[in-house]
């Protein structure tokens, strides 16, 4: 595995932990604070979920500008 | 009558744009489109994985009856595109380079074994079946409704089925694509725009929603939700388990042989997640708002229908068309999978003299038994259909380690690739059968025990044999493409192993 595949591992390594494992994930199950108009719970799955996009763009952007796309 | 019609207009509109796709050239056509697949199909056929027709029957339950852990599906589908992304790059170069048409045979010539092939794609097909009856009976009362009950959910089903027969015993895969791609432009902008004017229509808007909720039944806005009192643990297992499991369906993988490059594939991947997570943010929230109406949580797996139905009779057919949409393209995808497995992996691999214009008719039977086998589990389906779901990632994630470590471990070898994944898997189906008192008491599913000891014997076995001899050619195959941006194909169509 690469290194920028090694990085976003990690990166998404850390994501699914703070969106599923215990501890984590119990300090978000709440329905206070609101944020956005959304219950924390749902809102912290969310903000997840966008870090993650994130991620992929940089992740994708990364392997566009090394050449590694140009497979064919 | 006006659901009825509008279904019959929109499975009409699908057979007109792929009426010239309803006849394939030959097997290697039927399965992989001939490579030609391009990054919206592969985009919505990935899609096309967690969007099924039972998201609105199984899934709706879950959403309905419980509330908050429904959102288990995010970071569920997140997880699988990781995974998506991490083996694009080896099973494009691979798979071009040998001519790979299945995750079974990718995965037999990683290994060199015939019986990594057979057991890796009979599996795929096996702990696929409990998701086509979950699709046939989602059919069965999508056109009960639509019919107003004229047609029961079992001649619903019986019609369900001829028509998805039909369509991908003669299409292939190019067929499957398009069902995905009209599937998923319609769930997107149709059924997102439906769900967000049900909110405002019956709900007065989002906000008011979430209080009404907040106010009522507070316990469905966190997890587990009301009634039952799972451990966080159970949570953890079904994110992960379902994440690392949602990408080793063979119904999924198989749509990497179909992209025409690497860049497509991963290209799929930027605007896969956003699209769902809109989708499927508003589906929950809309869930949450049933909640709170008892005769709906009374029976959560046909809320969605059945709120739909008071609705009026056009919202009712914009539903149940986008049922359809999704159930189509998801059984296509399915069925596909399943007979080229059959046909593929195993039937080729127990007599390799079966010709390609034989392995495309075994293919094409293979649909038919298969449709019907699962009709029958559906007309005697009990108990929430959610959890059948659940069950199938944890059989279907001992495939995991056989792939990633195939992948990206030299030392994997065919015997740890077969041992753990026949034991990973008696020791998941074991504990799900006995139900000893410690899976509920600690939360994690039995996939997660299954996992462990697939992982641990596939590290075993990799240090007690050495690196197998092909693999070294394998590696410089990936140094190669990488080098010269190019994949030669092997000359010889078929590896001796």
């Amino acid at each position: 595995m690469d290194g920028t595949s090694k990085f976003f591992a990690l990166y998404f390594t850390v994501i699914t932990i703070l969106v599923s494992a215990p501890g984590p994930f119990d300090w978000a199950n709440r329905i206070d604070p609101f944020v956005l108009g959304l219950p924390f719970s749902i809102f912290w799955v969310l903000f997840m979920a966008f870090l993650s996009f994130a991620g992929f763009f940089a992740w994708y952007a990364l392997d566009a500008k090394n050449g590694d796309l140009d497979i064919r | 009558m006006i659901p009825v019609l509008m279904i019959l207009a929109f499975v009409g509109l699908l057979l007109y744009i792929t009426r010239n796709q309803l006849g394939v050239s030959g097997f290697h056509d039927y399965a992989t489109a001939s490579n030609t697949i391009q990054t919206v199909g592969i985009t919505f056929g990935v899609l096309a994985t967690w969007y099924v027709g039972a998201s609105f029957t199984a899934w709706a339950g879950f959403a309905v009856g419980f509330g908050f852990i429904a959102y288990y599906v995010t970071p569920y589908a997140i997880i699988t595109l990781v995974v998506m992304y991490l083996v694009a790059e080896r099973t494009y170069i691979w798979g071009k380079k040998y001519n790979c048409e299945t995750q079974g045979e990718l995965l037999g010539a990683r290994y060199r074994s015939r019986w990594v092939r057979a057991i890796t794609g009979l599996a795929g097909a096996l702990f696929s079946v409990p998701w086509l009856l979950m699709e046939w009976w989602t059919q069965g009362y999508v056109l009960s409704y639509a019919t107003n009950g004229a047609i029961s959910p079992f001649w619903g089903m019986f019609l369900g089925v001829f028509v998805v027969i039909f369509y991908v015993s003669m299409g292939g895969m190019r067929s499957v694509i398009t069902a995905n791609i009209l599937q998923g432009v319609y769930m997107f902008f149709i059924g997102t725009g439906l769900m967000v004017w049900m909110i405002y229509a019956y709900f007065d808007g989002f906000g008011p929603l979430i209080a009404t909720v907040a106010a009522e039944y507070p316990a469905a806005l966190t997890y587990p939700g009301e009634a039952w009192d799972p451990p966080t643990a159970y949570w953890t297992s079904i994110v992960v388990t379902s994440g690392l499991a949602g990408f080793m369906w063979p119904w999924v993988y198989n749509k990497l042989f179909a992209a025409d490059s690497l860049k497509t594939i991963k290209q799929s991947t930027l605007l896969t997640p956003i699209l769902g997570t809109v989708f499927y943010a508003v589906f929950v929230l809309l869930g949450l708002g049933l909640h709170t109406l008892p005769e709906f949580r009374a029976n959560p797996q046909e809320a969605f229908l059945a709120f739909f139905t008071q609705a009026g009779p056009i919202p009712l057919g914009l539903l149940v068309v986008l049922i359809t949409a999704a159930s189509l393209g998801t059984v296509s995808g399915i069925l596909n999978a399943m007979s080229t497995a059959i046909s593929n992996d195993v039937s080729m691999v127990i007599n390799n003299r079966i010709s390609r214009e034989m392995a495309l008719k075994i293919a094409r039977w293979t649909v038919v038994v298969m449709g019907f086998v699962a009709l029958a589990g559906a007309a005697v389906q009990e108990g929430l259909l959610i959890f059948w779901a659940l069950l199938t990632y944890q059989g279907m994630i001992m495939l995991f380690p056989v792939v990633l470590l195939g992948l990206y471990w030299r030392r994997a070898n065919k015997e740890g690739a077969l041992i753990g994944f026949i034991a990973g898997t008696v020791v998941a189906m074991g504990l799900y059968l006995t139900k000893p008192a410690f899976i509920a008491g600690l939360g994690w599913s039995e996939g997660v025990y299954g996992l462990i000891v697939s992982l641990a014997l596939m590290i075993i076995m990799g240090y007690l044999k050495p690196e197998a001899d092909h693999v070294q050619g394998m590696w410089e195959d990936i140094k190669e493409a990488r080098r010269t941006k190019q994949v030669e194909k092997v000359t010889d169509s078929t590896l001796e192993y």
